[in-house]
């Protein structure tokens, strides 16, 4: 292709946008109409070697982009620095440039690898669309590309959602070179939204480790309440957006206005965290909604009478026993990687969801979901009120507390008293309100507490004067849903967990055959590495691993196995100089990942029997 | 003479090791890495003019190298590696390579 004539390349990289991502390719067009950045001129040069080179102007800063001797040596330089061989690698890159440095890293990236581009000027976007070839990037579907003005938001939420913690240690997290300078606002923030996100794989992988056996017994003993499931989703069309909805949280600042909240039922969603409602009903408030997600919540925070009948959003992992306490309608926010592809099979999607690590985030992504337009916080401290953590003047500890003791910005000023923990779902707070703040208005009535930043500060009262002017009964609406499976969906979904006892048998038996195929090459190798048969053992271990993946039952044994064998897979990715010593540790680790889908079968199957009957 | 071929070798291994750095935006080691190489290319330049009294006939361009030399202080002032590196791999290795070629006639 003649780079030269602009009208070609351009034409061309547009043709390939509609037709690859058509998406981006939308919102692309919607942009060109609306959004010309003037702050910044690329002009484009020849490099001494003929290739074209961008050379920045923004404001005083004068930043040539790429090598003016050699870009193409250049680049290969840079890219030389990356582990390329590794396997599950996500390369995220902040900055496109005109797309030399990111193709040549995505020539050398795996094939399982994911490049993410992150490119924070909507205008040296442009120029590389009318001036550069991005064929081979915009072909591959291995490549992700996120453009200010365009899509660029969605950025770190689709990295995370292609993040799991075993491909941590082989991430190439990067910036193309001139960026830091030209954008060094930019960058700090995409490398603290980076740090987030990352914490957070962490913190849910120590959840999922931690809770791994509660998680999958919840799951299974919640089976059966998915003939009456309603699914989130369903509702997204039938609240009213302008109500304003009221999340309540269990922050110590809660005791200060909890009373003024009764001014607001019947004119607000009023929805409460699992944690909240002791108090709640201790001062006769009834919300219209609650939302339950831990394993592990103490059955005594959701024991009364009282709040049986009230809407309860949750999830599948959420303790069995609040869930079955319950008597009404559940409305199910997330699908995960199990009840998620189960829906699917009958086209029921949960949509875009994004939890964070607590009941109050999970609340806030409730209202956040169902599109309200302004949500309102209370009781959401994040900090310690004296040595209180909690309304009611309680005090809950956690695992190492005093290790992450910090002081942040109060909402009254000055600092407050926060913890590790608190401090994550601070910033998820903060990180979430800035991708929502051109739709979603977010009022901290807490009264006290860290501060959100981002979020408009008001006592509670003048908040329900201002804004709680419309009666609604939303607990109607929530219990008005019908079932998001019809009777013959039911049917079937009923016949396909039944099916899973005669599968966990399968999997049993293909994992104890997978297990033999790793003893035999592991001897192999020991004894004669160049055997031909290794490559034999090696497709039936393939083939063993496939055909379990493939089943829906290994979601929920994953999970179950996490605590055993995650330390196994840590670093199995990462390719080192020694062939031989990778290749026995990729045997060993999946052998012992083979015993413990067997141990999980074992220990699993009386409960997958209960499931299959009761549901 | 071989000496000076000898250290000519050497500061162009050391040139090919910044200049990655610089490439691979390792700023901070490369201009670590830079400051020794340069007081050894100053030197080098003291031991060519030397070299040259008496060989006007051979064609050793010291004056060339010391324009590219402070061609690459201009880039570091400018704060530009790449700039920097770009002068070192492609002004002033193919100039020490012209010498060493030319010591070796």
């Amino acid at each position: 292709m003649n780079l030269n004539n602009k009208k070609n390349v351009y034409q061309h990289n547009l043709a390939l946008l509609k037709e690859y991502r058509p998406d981006f390719f939308q919102k692309y067009q919607e942009t060109l109409i609306s959004d010309i950045d003037k702050d910044i001129n690329i002009s484009v040069i020849n490099a001494k070697d003929g290739n074209l080179i961008f050379d920045a102007q923004k404001a005083d800063k004068h930043i040539r982009l790429n090598s003016l001797y050699a870009p193409e040596r250049e680049a290969d330089k840079w890219v030389s620095q990356f582990s390329c061989e590794n396997y599950n690698i996500n390369a995220i890159v902040f900055g496109l440039g005109n797309g030399l440095f990111v193709e040549t890293l995505r020539k050398k990236l795996q094939t399982d690898a994911k490049l993410f581009i992150c490119e924070p000027c909507l205008e040296i976007f442009n120029v590389a669309m009318r001036r550069v070839s991005l064929e081979d990037l915009l072909c591959d579907t291995r490549v992700y590309l996120f453009v200010d003005k365009v899509n660029y938001k969605m950025a770190i939420d689709t990295i995370n959602s292609h993040t799991h913690w075993t491909s941590l240690e082989t991430q190439i997290n990067t910036y193309h070179p001139g960026y830091e300078r030209l954008f060094p606002e930019e960058y700090r923030d995409f490398l603290t939204s980076m740090e987030r996100m990352l914490r957070l794989v962490r913190v849910n992988k120590d959840t999922q480790e931690f809770f791994a056996e509660k998680m999958v017994l919840n799951m299974l003993k919640n089976l059966k309440y998915i003939k009456d499931a309603r699914i989130i989703t369903d509702y997204v069309h039938l609240v009213p957006h302008d109500l304003p909805a009221i999340i309540v949280a269990a922050g110590p600042s809660l005791d200060k206005n909890i009373d003024e909240l009764k001014k607001a039922k019947g004119k607000a969603f009023i929805l409460a965290v699992d944690t909240a409602m002791r108090h709640l009903l201790r001062h006769d408030i009834i919300p219209d909604a609650m939302v339950t997600m831990d394993p592990g919540k103490p059955f005594s925070y959701m024991n009364d009478p009282r709040l049986q009948d009230i809407p309860l959003f949750c999830i599948l992992e959420a303790n069995h026993e609040i869930m079955q306490f319950h008597h009404g309608v559940k409305i199910w926010i997330r699908g995960g990687s199990f009840l998620g592809e189960l829906f699917k099979h009958y086209d029921l999607e949960f949509g875009p969801y994004n939890p964070g690590g607590s009941v109050a985030t999970a609340a806030f992504s409730v209202c956040v979901a169902l599109q309200f337009e302004r949500i309102i916080l209370i009781g959401q401290d994040l900090a310690y009120q004296g040595n209180l953590t909690h309304a009611g003047g309680e005090k809950v500890g956690i695992l190492n507390e005093e290790q992450g003791i910090k002081f942040v910005d109060g909402i009254d000023g000055g600092k407050v008293k926060t913890r590790h923990d608190w401090t994550i779902y601070l910033e998820w707070f903060e990180a979430s309100i800035e991708s929502i703040h051109d739709r979603i208005e977010v009022i901290d009535a807490t009264e006290g507490g860290a501060l959100i930043h981002g979020s408009r500060i008001m006592k509670l009262c003048d908040v329900i004067r201002q804004y709680c002017i419309k009666e609604y009964d939303m607990r109607e609406l929530l219990n008005n849903g019908k079932s998001a499976l019809s009777k013959d969906q039911y049917q079937k979904v009923k016949k396909e967990i039944r099916g899973y006892v005669p599968e966990l048998e399968k999997i049993k038996a293909e994992a104890k055959r997978a297990e033999k195929a790793c003893d035999e090459a592991l001897k192999l190798l020991k004894e004669d590495a160049d055997n031909v048969r290794i490559d034999i053992l090696k497709e039936k271990v393939h083939i063993a691993t496939q055909k379990i993946g493939k089943s829906l039952v290994y979601e929920i044994l994953d999970i179950y196995m996490s605590r055993v064998v995650d330390k196994y897979l840590s670093g199995i990715f990462v390719v080192s100089d020694n062939k031989l010593d990778d290749e026995m540790n990729v045997y060993l680790s999946a052998k012992v990942i083979f015993q413990g889908l067997q141990q999980s079968v074992d220990r699993l199957f009386p409960y997958f029997e209960r499931a299959a009957k009761e549901v | 003479m071989s000496e000076i071929k000898e250290t000519i070798q050497n500061i162009n291994t050391e040139i090919d090791i910044v200049v990655e750095l610089f490439y691979q935006q390792k700023i901070q080691e490369a201009y670590q890495k830079l400051d020794i190489l340069l007081k050894k290319m100053m030197e080098m330049v003291v031991i060519l003019e030397e070299y040259q009294h008496g060989r006007e006939d051979e064609e050793i361009d010291a004056n060339g190298l010391l324009l590219a030399l402070k061609e690459a202080l201009s880039a570091i002032e400018q704060k530009d590696a790449v700039l920097v590196a770009d002068v070192l791999k492609y002004e002033i290795q193919e100039k020490l390579n012209d010498m060493a070629g030319a010591i070796e006639i």
